[in-house]
Order: C-alpha cells, then structure tokens, then sequence
C-alpha cells in the first residue's frame, strides 16, 4: 500500500481570480515536457484499450474473456493465435483479453476512487476552512480520527462484512483517501477567505457558495489535478493488495490485482503469466506519477526554478 | 529515463522464470543415528489437542502422536491389528468385545496404561457437551444412561485383570465395533491418573466435564512416540521423544509442527529444506518431482472431494427435486476437472464409498457422463423454464440462481469453484461463487444454517466404510458432518452397523445398496477421491507411505535423519 | 492533548464498524457445542449484553477498553490482549527497523541526486525511486521470497528464526528480517528521494548558498549543516504517511514473510470471523498509530522552531 503521503510543501496562493493567463501558461509548459507527454500519450493508451475491451474482444481475439478451456491451459504466448499473444491461464482463458477487461475494473476503480475522495475532501476542507467555528473543529476531529486508523486495517473488516463489487470497492477506498486533499484545501481556504478578492466579493452580498465555489476552489484546482493523478494510482495499489490478502475483486472478474495474485500461484508452472498484470500496473502507475510531476511543475511557477 | 524503467521492470521479472534450484548434498553413511528434529509443514494452526474434542485434521495431527489407541490398521493390509492392545476377541455373538493389553505399556511419565485409561475416554466422550463422537458408544451398554446422569460410569466398559483387559458389551450388534471402538471414539485414550484431577468421570452431575481444562491445550504425558513439549500459537507445536515409547524410544528427538501462511509459503519451505516432509497439492506434484533435492511420494487416499446441495433452503427450491440435482451432477465435466485441476492424480467416485475401501463396488452406479443436453432435459423435466437471459426459471419464475461456497485457501477447491460456475451457465444455471476460511466455512454451512446453497467440501475417512458418521440421521445436527439432512439411508445404515451378519460380504452388499441410493438421489454431487501425495527431505530416512498407515506414521519411531 | 476525542473518535469507528456484521457473534461464540437449546441463547445473550441498545453496548465494551479488557477470542479462548500482546513487539521490531532503514537509504538517495543533478546517478535514482513506488509491494515481496529465498537461497523465506532458535535481537534474527525491513523501507525509498531532492535544490538554489560557496570551505561546511537541517523538515512531516503505510501495510508485510505481528493476528482474526480480536486489534493499532504522530509532531517541532507545540 505505497500510498504517497500529502505534499509536504504549500503551492503558494495564485494571487488573483483566475486569470486565462494562468492556465494556457501551464499548458504551455506541459506540452513542452517529453516524459510527461510521453506518459500522458501512454496513459491515453492503456485507457483506450481498456474501454475498447468489448471490441478488441470480438473482433480482434474472438474469445471472452470467461470462456474457460480446459484443454488449453498454461499455454505459452505465441504470436500466430492473437488470443494467445499473452498465453492462457490455469483454466484455459486469453490471458489478453482478461487483461484487457481487468484494465476496465482497475482503472475504473482507480478514476472513480479518486474522484469520490476529491469530492469529499475539498467539500469537506473548503467548508471547514471557511466556516471554522464548530463545523471545522468536526472535521478536523474527523480527520485526525480517520488518519490515525491504519487503512488496510479498515479495509480488511470492510472487506469481511460486505461482499465488494468494482464500485462500492472504488466507494471504500475512496472515502479512505480524501485525508490529505481535505487538509490542504482547507490550509489553503484559510489563506484564501482574507485576500481582498474573497473579501470583495462577501461584501456585494455572494452567497458562502457561491464564494466557495467561484473564489476558492479554482485556485484550490491545480492542486486537487496533482493530488488527483498521485491518488488514482494510490488506489490501484490498494486494490492490488486487497486482492492478495483475498479480499478485493473476486473472480471470475478479472482486476489487474487479482491477476497478479493468481498467476503468483502458478509462478512455476507458468512464469509468463505474472508480466502482463505486473507491467500493467506498474506502467500505469509510472505514468500517472510522471504525469502528477509534469502538472505539479507546469502549474507552479515557483518549483520551475529548483529543477 | 523511460528506456530505464522498461529494462529494470523486464529484468526484474525476467529473473523470476529463470535459475533451477541448487542441488543438496548427499553423504554416504547408511547407519541410523539418533537425534535430530523433523519439521512438518500445516496451512492452518491447531484448535486443541484434546482427541475428545477434536474434529479437524489440523489438531489430529498433532495429537496423534502423543495420545494413541488401542488398535491400528495394518499398514499393509488396512486390517485391524492391536498397537497398545496385544490382541483383542470378539465374542461369535457379536456382543462382547476383549481387549488385552500389552505388558509393557507405560506413560511417559512411568504410570501404567491400563483398561482404566479406556474406560475414562469413553466416559469423557459420553458427557462432553463440544464433542462429536458419541455415535460410537450407540449400541454400548449403558452408555446412554451414563450420559444422562442416572449412572455414574459406563455399566457396559469393564476392566479386569488388575486394569491389563478392558471388556464392552453392546446391547445390538455393532459391526464397525472392531474398528471404532480401539480408539474408545475419541480415537487417542487420555491419561485418567491427569485428567481426573479436572473431571472426576464417577459423578452423575453432567453439568461437569473435560471440556475447559488447560490441558487440553497442553498435553502432560504421552503413549504415543512423542511427548508435548510447548504451544506457541498461530506459530508452531513442538513435541520431543518419548524414551518409554512402547514400540522403543523414537530415532528423532524432536517432532516440530509449524504453521505456514498457505500451502505456496509450505512448499517453499520444503524446496529449501525447512520443513523436511509434508502433504502438497496436484498443482505442485509435477515441479517438486523434479527436483532432486526431494523424494515423492504418491498413494491412494481415504478423502473425497464433494458438491454439497442444501435442499431445505428456502431460496433454492429447486434443490429439493432430484432431477435437478442429478442435472447439476451431468452438468459438471468431472472427468476432465480430475484430469486438469488435479493432473489426473486421482479418481473420480460416483457414490461414498471409495475405492480405497474394501467394500467398494461400482457396479450398477450411474456413472454421470459430462452431457449439457440431458442436463437441460432434466431441468425441463422438473419444470423450469428457459429465461430470454439464458438463465432457467423456476416453477415459481425465479431465476434459478444460488451461491456455491468454498474454502479460499484451498487452490483445488476454488479452481472448481470457477469451473463449476463456468459449466452451470452452460445449462442455464447462475452461480455466485463465495469464498470463506475453512473454519468460518464449515459453521456456515451446517445442517441447520439457512444461508447456503452449495458447498465444495471433502471427508476424510477411517478405512472402515461404514457411512454412519456423514450420512445417519442423527449426524444432522448444529456440529454434524451430514450436512443436507439425508435421511433416506438410515435403515440400511443401522443394518450394516447393528448385524446381526458383520461379515464383509453381508455389510459390502448393504453398503453397496446405500451407494447405489445415493448414486441415485444425488444428495452430493460425488467428485473425486484424490490421491495423497508426500514430499519429504531427501535426508529423511527410513519414512515409506503406505496406503492404510493414517498420514505414513505407522514406522515414526524409526525415522531418522543422514546428515 | 487533542488526542483524546480522536481516541473515542477510533473507538466508536472501530465499534460500529464490527458490529455492523449481519452475523450472529453468538454462532461463534458457542461454535462446537452439540446441544444448545434457544433458551441457552437467550441466556448468552444477557450474559454478554448483546440485547441491550447499541450505545449502551458501546458504554460498555469501552469502559472495558479502557481497563485493557478486551474479551477472549471466539476462536482460541485466550484473552483478546495476551494475543496482541505476544505480537506487538514483533510489528513493532520490523516497523521501526523498516523506517531506520528508509530512513537511512531514503534521505542520503535523494541528497546525492539533488547534489549530482542531471548526472547518470541523478536519472538512477529517481528511475528507481518511482519504479519502486509503482509496484505492488505483495509482489515485491513475493520476488524477494522466490528469488532471494527459494532460488537462491541468501535469505530465510519467513518467520522470525530458524527453527529452534529462540534469540531476540542477535544475527539469525536480523537475518530474517531483512526482507520484510526491505518491504518496509521501500515505501521510504520510493518517497523520499523525490521530496529531498527538490527540497535540496531549492536550497541549494538560495543566495547564501552561492556566497558561502565562493567564500571557501569553513564556510561551506556551515551551509552544508543549514541544508540538511532545513532538509529534514520534509522529512519529519513525511513520516506520517510512511507510518501509515507501515502499520497499515504490516497485514500484507507480515503474510508474505510469515512474520507473527499485529497486521497477520488482524488477517487471521478476520477470517476466522474473530471480533473481539479485530476489534482489539484495530484499536491498538489506532492507537499506535496515533502516538507515533504525537511523537512526530514533537520531533517536528523540534527540528523546525518557527513551530511551537501546543
């Protein structure tokens, strides 16, 4: 569960409403950044594959990606058969194929995941932060609640009391995860609720949502995309390690976690079986870190400098 | 930086395939020494080491060698020969059964083991409130009586002889006597002189009992090659060698039993000589037959793997028609499940009894040949329905759809599990696979629990083929191994138990004529029974499996290891 | 301190969540006994007050919590603490090695690539930094048992000794646990050289810096010590989440190496469907975990004086 901890640094405040300056700068700078682009076109790949599963299937392998064949089993990859290109597995199913729809699940689980500790956490750290007063003593009793329970711990009794389906298990571990954003939007919202622009805008009367939503969060934006990126793979680790502790994804759905563990058993009998769910995840992972890294750089000016 | 990555992650898992396991060296000496300890590998801890107690092969196998019975099989020939009994006689009524003891038997503490000792056990059985092998003192006199509290000892259990022969009498006729009854139906006979200080067995308060004692975690004194010597738990047991050990004080001076996460963490515990022999799965006998640093070993079985079918469940109507059981067993390509899932290293059986057992006969059996289409035909028959989901409805529109449950640290059983489920939706059936622990699982999926469907399980038997303990009536219950309830065998199975003929061709025809009715009603789909397959330490001497020797302990005490 | 409301906050978390269970604690409970009548129930169920409302229930089980009572294990019938109390040592053994140890490869790592920057050692070190980050740990592990264990046999492939050893901290003890103190440092290596890095160099960057480097070696010295120290505030507020990882991922840690700890009681625990141990479990390692971060926030304060501990 390698889950990075929260940026130790503070993205110093954009001093203004978000001017149009500010983002096609950044995009300037990403565009300009060869491993990120490289990582982001990777990235845009492994996704199109995975959605395009249903297809790839059908047309491509013509097998799916449950049908069993007892009398092909631990098949070596050959080139000649495509859905075989990665062999087959201890019950006789395209290794590819599964691969295909596994990146589905995991990537699913992983966007969603992280979209759903995003949304609770800046809620949560931009009320808090504006508010203060009672509602942000709650959440931050909350948070230091949540955070001082070991994850996996929760989890594995998650696991234990409820049979977990691709998304309530992407619910889970997202409301697992939105500790750090929570604490810097809400570091942020502090910083931001006294400049004049915040202050103006209270005072013509904008209601504390409106302010929230149109002062506040864009200039908490930059930093929720960085953390976004870190927490999608975060997510997909986690999952990983559920499914070897027995209690992710349960087969016959295939996820790049409980392939992984699967072909671990059969490591001797077919070695081959471990490298596709193995680099999958990992490529995936390196790519939204190096992505993470290219935004984190575009979009603050002041790191530019150190590298 | 991108060309980097790549080559790393590829070498990392390039090393993994590659690189054959170094080979251990062999010296020449050929005479047993002394010493030494022998490391045993189990996938999960012990929960006691009180045979009255006991109902799981984890814990059995441990006490099996501090506490022995009266009588063993013959490793060879799976007849009933005496161990700490030097003979025993059945009266030609069928009514009184003798045991002699041997002279020399002690404790390891020096106590003699007497008639005594039995008596106890059988006693400790009777009033225990946690045990499950009361069935074996049915027929016994008395037995009941002194269950209830209106006795304060087993009138039918005498000793005699200053405690050196132990008599039972039975009421009726109990055929299997002279093969359950040696072990006084825990199975290992307890130390009275011990014990007796926790339950005193002359009472008539059945409140009282051997139930909570420390003792039962922490055996004191043995008959058996080995002594208890500590616990640690979730970790190992370590027992050490009895020297008053009735057949001569074991080579080996230590016998240590250590827990392992699951079965991959203990076979490579065998590949690097830590754990110096155990059991291992069908997956794994091809790799470890090739290595040269290891000895196999492969003979028949008296285990079984079966399909449970819970047909009181509410949910699951359907279970209750035989048609569709016996659709469920055309459904399933058993044949080519042993071939690939177990490599062929078993059998496949149609019915309890195994062909490991004497009493095996496979004539007249439907043998359930792998067929979709009759499959479907039977589920029509029975009047379901085929949904425009693929899915067969039910006489009452449900969609039939239920959960088979198994053990998740089984790799056999949960690779059936996928292919049971991949052949059901073949014939229309929908399954929702779940995985338990094995202790969890086998509470949920009693007689008398409400929530399971079906369940892949197995039995491992004694080598008497009696199908009392699974398949009785009266074994329906919250602790019970009969599971589904079937009551249909109980004549049959008091007629081959209770005589008056206990011949074995009289018993085989009965049994056979239970078999058939199984067969038939398909309470179980009837899978296979597997074979046992043994690795050992290539430095592990003197050890030789043989088929009717519970787990190829029949020699222990003449094991020794070449350094 | 503040630490007290967090505390009731993990206890009622960590209630509530056993107790959601659909099944009966009591099934377990009494698992093994043949003959048990529905009155027998009844009465169990007043004995261990499970009739009773659910907050009251809670009252309960946490004034016991507090008196370090947490009930015996459904499936040994030891208390719930000797169990965890027999394991914590060993959790905590590893986990504090395994930060060391990430500790001591972690910041020297991410110091040399910001002091080397651009050079080959630079672009290693960050290849393996993320690299390391991105593979599951579960199968890092693995690896390291299949390769470095059973194939090649230089490390032992789990437990705390060799069979019939019984030292606490002496060689055939360290030497087991290097691999899970390797798992563990991963998180450490594959996190800080990133953040020392860019911390290094933006130091690196100041003017002082630049002076001191042209005013000679006394003077460098002096800055060097000025780096670090500012170097290793990331570093504490970094610990944090490295703690999480390490507590939290001693359940996998601790399966893959055979390690009795705390994360393998709470693995067993939950499939044998064991809630007072869970519970206890979950709790201690909360509560653990929450010390640790106490203690991090005071070294934290330390190292950095602009922050004054409340």
């Amino acid at each position: 569960m390698a889950q990075a901890p929260a940026l130790p640094m503070d993205l110093a405040p954009v001093e203004r409403r978000v001017a149009a300056g500010f983002w096609s700068d950044a995009f300037w700078r990403l565009r300009h950044d060869p491993p990120t682009v490289a990582a982001f076109a990777m990235l845009l790949l492994l996704v199109a594959l995975s959605a395009g599963a249903d297809l790839l299937a059908d047309r491509v392998f013509g097998i799916s990606y449950i049908k069993q064949d007892l009398f092909n089993t631990y098949r070596k990859p050959i080139l000649e058969q495509p859905s075989w290109w990665l062999g087959s597995d201890n019950l006789g199913r395209s290794e590819i194929v599964r691969l295909l729809y596994a990146g589905r699940v995991s990537l699913f689980i992983g966007a969603f995941g992280a979209a759903v500790s995003m949304t609770v956490g800046v809620v949560l750290g931009i009320s808090a932060g504006y508010f203060r007063g009672w509602w942000d003593d709650l959440v931050v009793w909350l948070v230091s609640t949540v955070s001082s329970v070991p994850r996996l711990f929760l989890l594995i009794i998650v696991g234990l009391l409820f049979r977990l389906d691709p998304l309530s298990l992407a619910v889970f571990i997202g409301l697992l995860g939105w500790l750090g954003i929570s604490n810097l939007a809400r570091g942020q919202t502090f910083a931001l609720r006294e400049r004049e622009f915040v202050l103006a805008a209270r005072t013509i009367g904008a209601t504390p949502v409106r302010v929230m939503l149109r002062h506040v969060f864009p200039n908490v934006l930059p930093l929720l995309i960085v953390i976004a990126m870190i927490d999608v793979g975060a997510i997909i680790l986690a999952e990983s390690g559920l499914s070897y502790l027995g209690f992710g994804i349960q087969p016959p759905v295939p996820s790049w976690g409980n392939m992984l563990t699967g072909a671990t058993q059969f490591l001797s009998r077919a070695p081959w079986l471990v490298y596709g769910p193995g680099f999958a995840i990992t490529l995936t992972i390196l790519c939204l870190y190096l992505i993470g890294d290219g935004l984190r750089d575009a979009l603050d000016p002041r790191l530019r400098g150190a590298k | 930086m991108r060309r980097f990555v790549v080559a790393f992650a590829v070498s990392l898992f390039v090393a993994v395939a590659c690189a054959p396991a170094p080979a251990a060296p062999v010296s020449v000496a050929d005479k047993p020494v002394a010493g030494g300890r022998i490391v045993d590998g189990f996938t999960s801890d012990i929960k006691t080491l009180q045979p009255v107690l006991s109902s799981d092969t984890a814990s059995s196998g441990v006490w099996n060698l501090i506490y022995y019975s009266l009588t063993r099989n013959d490793p060879d020939t799976g007849e009933v020969v005496g161990q700490l009994a030097e003979k025993y006689e059945l009266s030609s009524d069928g009514l009184t059964l003798t045991y002699t003891l041997r002279d020399n038997v002690t404790w390891s503490d020096g106590t003699p083991f007497t008639g005594e000792d039995y008596k106890y056990t059988a006693e400790a059985v009777m009033r225990s409130k946690k045990t499950i092998r009361k069935g074996t003192f049915d027929n016994v006199v008395g037995a009941k009586d002194y269950a209830d509290g209106k006795t304060d000892g087993i009138a039918g259990i005498t000793t005699g002889a200053g405690g050196k022969t132990v008599t039972i009498k039975f009421s009726k006729v109990f055929c299997p006597a002279v093969n359950q009854m040696g072990g006084a139906g825990a199975g290992g006979i307890i130390p009275k002189h011990k014990f007796t200080q926790y339950w005193d067995s002359k009472t008539t308060d059945t409140a009282k009992n051997i139930d909570d004692n420390p003792m039962n975690m922490e055996p004191a004194v043995a008959t058996g090659p080995f002594i208890f010597k500590e616990y640690k738990p979730g970790d190992h047991v370590t027992l050490v060698r009895n020297e008053k050990f009735f057949r001569g004080a074991p080579l080996i001076s230590e016998y240590y039993v250590k827990f392992y996460a699951d079965s991959t963490a203990v076979t490579n515990a065998l590949k690097v000589g830590e754990v110096t022999w155990t059991g291992v799965d069908p997956k794994d006998y091809e790799e470890l037959s090739k290595l040269d640093t290891l000895r196999g070993f492969r003979f028949p079985s008296f285990s079984n793997g079966y399909i449970g079918w819970n047909p009181s469940n509410a949910k699951a109507p359907w279970l209750a028609s035989r048609d569709v059981r016996q659709a469920l067993w055309y459904g399933l390509d058993t044949k080519t499940i042993i071939d690939k899932v177990l490599f062929g290293l078993g059998k496949q059986v149609y019915a309890n009894t195994l062909p490991t057992m004497w009493a095996y006969d496979d004539s007249g059996l439907n043998k359930y040949g792998y067929d979709v289409k009759k499959a479907k035909e039977l589920l029509e028959k029975a009047g379901a329905k085929m949904g425009s989901d693929g899915v067969y409805r039910w006489t009452d529109g449900q969609p039939i759809k239920m959960k088979i449950e198994t053990n998740s640290d089984s790799n056999t059983r949960t690779t059936i599990l996928q292919i049971a489920q991949e052949q059901y939706a073949q014939i229309g059936v929908k399954i929702d696979p779940l995985l338990e622990s094995f202790p969890a699982l086998t509470e949920r999926t009693r007689f008398s629990k409400p929530d399971w469907e079906g369940v892949i399980l197995g039995i491992s038997y004694g080598t008497d083929p009696d199908p009392y303990g699974v398949w009785h009536s009266s074994q329906a219950t919250a602790t019970g191994l009969n599971r589904v309830g079937w009551n249909k065998g109980d004549q049959l199975i008091t007629q081959q138990r209770d005589g008056p003929d206990c011949s074995q061709a009289a018993r085989k025809r009965i049994i056979h004529e239970h078999d058939v009715l199984l067969n038939q009603e398909a309470p179980w789909t009837f899978l296979y029974n597997a074979d046992n397959l043994v690795f050992s330490t290539k430095p592990l001497q003197g050890f030789e499996p043989k088929p009717f020797s519970a787990g190829s302990l029949w020699n222990i005490e003449k094991w020794w290891l070449k350094t | 301190m503040q630490a007290i409301p967090t505390l009731l906050g993990i206890m009622v978390l960590t209630f509530l969540l056993t107790r959601l269970s659909p099944a009966d604690p009591i099934d377990f409970m009494v698992g093994g006994v043949t003959d048990i009548t529905a009155a027998d129930r009844e009465a169990l169920r007043e004995a261990y007050g499970l009739n009773r409302p659910l907050p009251l229930q809670f009252v309960d089980w946490a004034w016991s919590a507090v008196r370090l009572d947490f009930g015996k294990s459904f499936f040994s019938h030891r208390p719930a603490l000797q169990l965890i109390g027999e394991r914590i040592p060993n959790t905590l053994q590893l986990a504090v090695a395994g930060l060391l140890v990430g500790l001591g490869l972690g910041v020297p790592l991410g110091v040399v690539a910001a002091l080397a920057r651009g050079s080959p050692a630079d672009h290693t070190i960050r290849v393996l930094s993320v690299v390391l980050h991105a593979i599951p740990d579960f199968f890092l592990g693995l690896l390291f048992v299949l390769i470095l264990g059973v194939q090649l046999r230089w490390f032992p492939i789990g437990s705390m000794n060799t069979i019939g050893v019984d030292c606490g901290f002496c060689w055939d003890r360290i030497w087991h646990m290097a691999g899970p103190v390797l798992l563990y440092a991963n998180a450490g290596i594959a996190t800080y050289p990133r953040y020392l890095r860019t911390e290094v160099l933006e130091i690196l960057g100041q003017d002082f810096v630049r002076t001191a480097r042209s005013k000679g070696l006394r003077e460098r010295i002096v800055v060097a010590v000025h780096v670090l120290r500012n170097a290793l505030i990331p570093v504490v507020s970094l610990l944090g989440g490295i703690l999480t990882i390490v507590i939290s991922g001693s359940v996998i840690v601790e399966q893959v190496f055979n390690w009795p700890g705390l994360g393998r009681l709470l693995f067993e625990a939950a499939q044998n469907k064991d809630y007072p141990v869970v519970q206890a479990s979950v709790l201690i390692g909360s509560a653990l975990l929450l010390a640790s971060y106490i203690l991090r926030d005071i070294a934290y304060a330390w190292v950095d004086p602009r922050i004054k501990v409340r």
